[in-house]
Parts: C-alpha cells; structure tokens; sequence
C-alpha cells in the first residue's frame, strides 16, 4: 500500500497562511475551523555584555495539518471507530458514525481532529482524498506562495528531503510516527518552552 | 482544543460518588451487621441514591456529545479505546444497581442479590479504573502523571464515605465517626494532591479559590477532630464534610478545565 504525506519546509515557510485559506476554500469550512493551520513560534532574549544589552529575537513558522500517522493514536481512542485508516493509509473520519465527543482531540498530540459545529461530528484534513485520486495535489501544497509545502509517497519524499520529523513545539515523532518529513528553521533547534511562545495561539 | 465541559466533570464526579457509596455501603453493612436495625433501610436508600447519581451522571454526560443521535456507537471500539471501555463498564454498572435496587425493594435476599453486589463492586472499580485510563493520554501531559490517577480514586472515597456519614449520622453515631475520621484522612491526602497536580498545570485561574476552600475545609477538619475528641456534637463536622465534597468538585473542575493542551 502507498503511504502519503507532507513535507514541511519551515526554512521557507513565511507564516503567510495562504495554504489555510487554500484549505478552508477548498473544504468550505467555517470561519475559525482550520484543517491545517500555521503556527507561529516566536521568542528570544537579551544578553549583556559589561552593561551593554543585545537583543536575540528569532521567530519561525510551522503549517502544520492530519499527519496521517503510522501509529495514528485518535483511530485507538475513537470509540465509535468513526477515526479509521482508508484504503490509501490516510486517516479519514466516518461522519455517520461519529457522536462529536472530541476524544480524538484528546489523543491526538498534533491537535488536528476540530469539531465542525455545523455538522456535530469531528472533522480534519483528508488529504484532499478527492484530488489525490485523480493524481493531483491537495490544495494546501498548490497553493503555497514559497513552495514550502510538498506532498508524495512517503518513501519518494524521505529520498528527496530526508526524514527528520521532530521540530519545537511539536509532539515527539515517537508518539504516532507521523506520515511528513521537515526541513528545520535553524532558530528551531535553540527554541524551547523556556525562552520561545506560540505567538498565535488564539487563532489556532 | 475547546476546554471541558462542565457536564464531564459532573458526570466523571457523580459517576465515580456513586462507585464509593456502593463500595463504602458493603464496608458498613459488614462492620454494622449487628449494631441497628436501621441498617437494612440505609442499605436500601444508599442504592437508591448511588442509581440516582448514576442516572444524573449518564445525563450530563450527553451534554458534551455534539451528536447525541449516534451515541449508540459508543461502544463499537472496545477493542482500543478505553473510552468505549469506559462507556460499557458504566452501562453494566447501572444496570446492576438498578436491578440490585428493585431485589432489594421487594425483600430477595438471597444468591441473586450478593451476585449482583459482586457485580457491581466489580464493575464499578473497573468504571474508575477506565476513566483513569481515558484521561490519562500521552498528548494530556497535564494529566499524564500520578497525581491524576489518585484524584479520581481519591474521589469515589471521599464522596462515598461523606454519603455514607450523612446517612447513618443520627442512628449511628460510631460509625459515623469513624466514616468521618476516614473521610478527614482523604481529606488530607486529596489536599497535598491537589497542590502536587497544580504544579504541573500551566493554567493557574481556578487555584486561589480552590485554595481558600482547601484551607477553610483543613480547618472545619480540625475543628471537627476536636469536637470528636471532646465527644461533643459539633456543627462543625457537617461544615467540614460539606467543605470537602465542595473542594473534591472545584479540584475536579481544575483538574478537567485547560486549554489546548496538544500545542
């Protein structure tokens, strides 16, 4: 079976959002319901040097949508197995059977799975299954001004960009072996809990 | 990720209260089997009012499903959710109680009614022990540590015997005490929980509250002890007992209350 995913390159990424309006558009999805969205991360410090202080601001972006995990921990909590795997290992919701507890929220350490109040019933990324299919891109990736978003068979994307798939904040890759490989943003490997924020966090 | 909602703290309380007054209930009727004749009634409406919590319970916990019309899936994932496993061990606890209820209303007494106290004894301390596991996910670091776990055992407890000592308090005065004497020590262990949970929590908003009605239920607490010890009668130990079934509720609503807690 072909396994799908995304590649993040955060070096490029200019937190512009285009790829979570692309996403929004093509979904019809409502105000604030974001399949994918972008994180901005920023943080830095002063440093004195003989009474003299110097800035160090640093600030990266991450879009960040269903990583369509290996290990995909909201399909184990679903109760109603509405979260499953589909035939082409992304990870799909099956409307009919979901009663919108949110549990898959709870599980998953990338907070994908968002409840569509319209419908009652969970909702995220899938892969824009629809296009895929027919050997397109989703739209996220087509859309991106700075070609920092890409899209493949897992194997074809791990040759071409490598298979780094850890970066500040993000849940550990050990957790559910997530379907994308990522090109870190330098300012990534200093941040931490201590001396960085998620700057947006009300719009996630 | 939206923040909890009221109606699971009052279900995951109320369920786990009931859990404690039925496991507390088959404590006292075995050390009172002899010591009053009241016995068998405060047997009967402590069932009574643990299917109440129960059913009150079960209700709330509609309220956060945002499509109750597909409910009856709920269960479809016994095999790895443990929220399925939690949903089943519930629906059989209920219904032991109930049935355990309606026996013991029309005076059978006899195999069928000890079968379904085992049951429920069984059934329910698996309730806990799923809801612990519910809760206790990887991306929930707020809630992936030791501390979590003892609250919601710290719960059935607390409840349970505070049920209990309200029950029995006038025809049994002994026991009572020594219901209130347990009730002081979980009272003391949910306190230093409460402090070592909220060391690991980000979101701090409830805990000055929280915190002044841990320290007026420390004092009621002692002030109860006292009266006991002079064996006198105090309105005290109502106070304090009322303090901490309040301060086990506002724990429970800081312990189930954050935000986004995966990013």
């Amino acid at each position: 079976m072909k396994q799908y995913g995304f590649y993040i390159d955060t070096v490029n990424c200019s937190g512009c959002k285009t790829c979570q309006i692309a996403c929004q558009d093509k979904n019809d999805l409502e105000p604030g319901l974001l399949w994918r969205k972008v994180l901005d991360i920023e943080g830095g410090e002063w440093k004195g040097n003989d009474g003299v202080f110097s800035e160090y601001p640093f600030a990266y972006h991450i879009s960040i949508a269903c990583n369509h995990c290996n290990n995909p921990l909201c399909v184990h909590a679903c109760p109603t197995q509405a979260m499953h795997i589909t035939d082409i290992g992304t990870v799909d919701i099956d409307e009919s059977k979901c009663i919108g507890c949110g549990y898959c929220t709870w599980a998953c350490p990338y907070d994908a799975p968002r409840l569509d109040h319209r419908k009652g019933t969970m909702s995220k990324c899938d892969l824009c299954y629809d296009k895929i299919i027919l050997g397109e891109n989703p739209s996220c990736v087509d859309a991106c001004p700075m070609r920092a978003l890409d899209f493949g068979e897992m194997d074809d994307l791990i040759s071409k960009y490598g298979k780094e798939k850890n970066i500040y904040p993000l849940a550990s890759s050990e957790l559910t072996d997530p379907n994308i490989t990522i090109r870190k943003h330098t300012n990534s490997i200093i941040a931490s809990g201590n001396n960085s924020i998620i700057a947006n966090r009300e719009e996630l | 990720m939206e923040k909890y909602n009221i109606t699971l703290v009052l279900f995951t309380w109320l369920t786990q209260a009931s859990v404690g007054l039925i496991l507390l209930r088959s404590v006292y009727l075995r050390v009172s089997e002899n010591e009053s004749g009241a016995i068998n009634r405060k047997g009967t409406v402590s069932l009574l009012i643990a299917f109440i919590m129960l059913v009150a319970g079960l209700l709330f916990s509609f309220g956060h499903l945002h499509y109750p019309g597909h409910a009856y899936n709920a269960i479809n994932n016994i095999g790895s959710s443990w929220m399925s496993r939690e949903i089943l061990a519930e629906i059989i606890f209920l219904t032991a109680v109930f049935t355990w209820y309606i026996l013991v209303r029309v005076k059978i007494r006899s195999i069928p009614v000890i079968i379904l106290e085992i049951i429920s004894l069984a059934a329910g301390i698996s309730l806990i022990y799923f809801m612990i596991r519910t809760y206790m996910l990887p991306s929930l670091s707020e809630l992936n540590h030791p501390s979590f776990p003892l609250s919601f055992i710290i719960t059935p407890l607390l409840a349970g015997s505070s049920i209990m000592y309200f029950l029995i308090l006038n025809k049994e005065q002994k026991l009572a005490i020594r219901f209130k004497l347990f009730l002081t020590i979980l009272f003391i262990v949910s306190f230093i929980n409460y402090i070592v949970f909220t060391s690991f929590q980000e979101t701090l908003s409830n805990i000055n509250i929280i915190t002044i009605f841990y320290i007026g239920g420390f004092i009621a607490s002692l002030v109860s002890l006292y009266s006991t010890l002079k064996n006198k009668n105090a309105s005290s130990d109502v106070i304090f007992v009322n303090l901490a079934l309040i301060c086990d509720l506002l724990n429970r609503v800081n312990a189930l209350t954050f935000t986004n807690p995966a990013l």
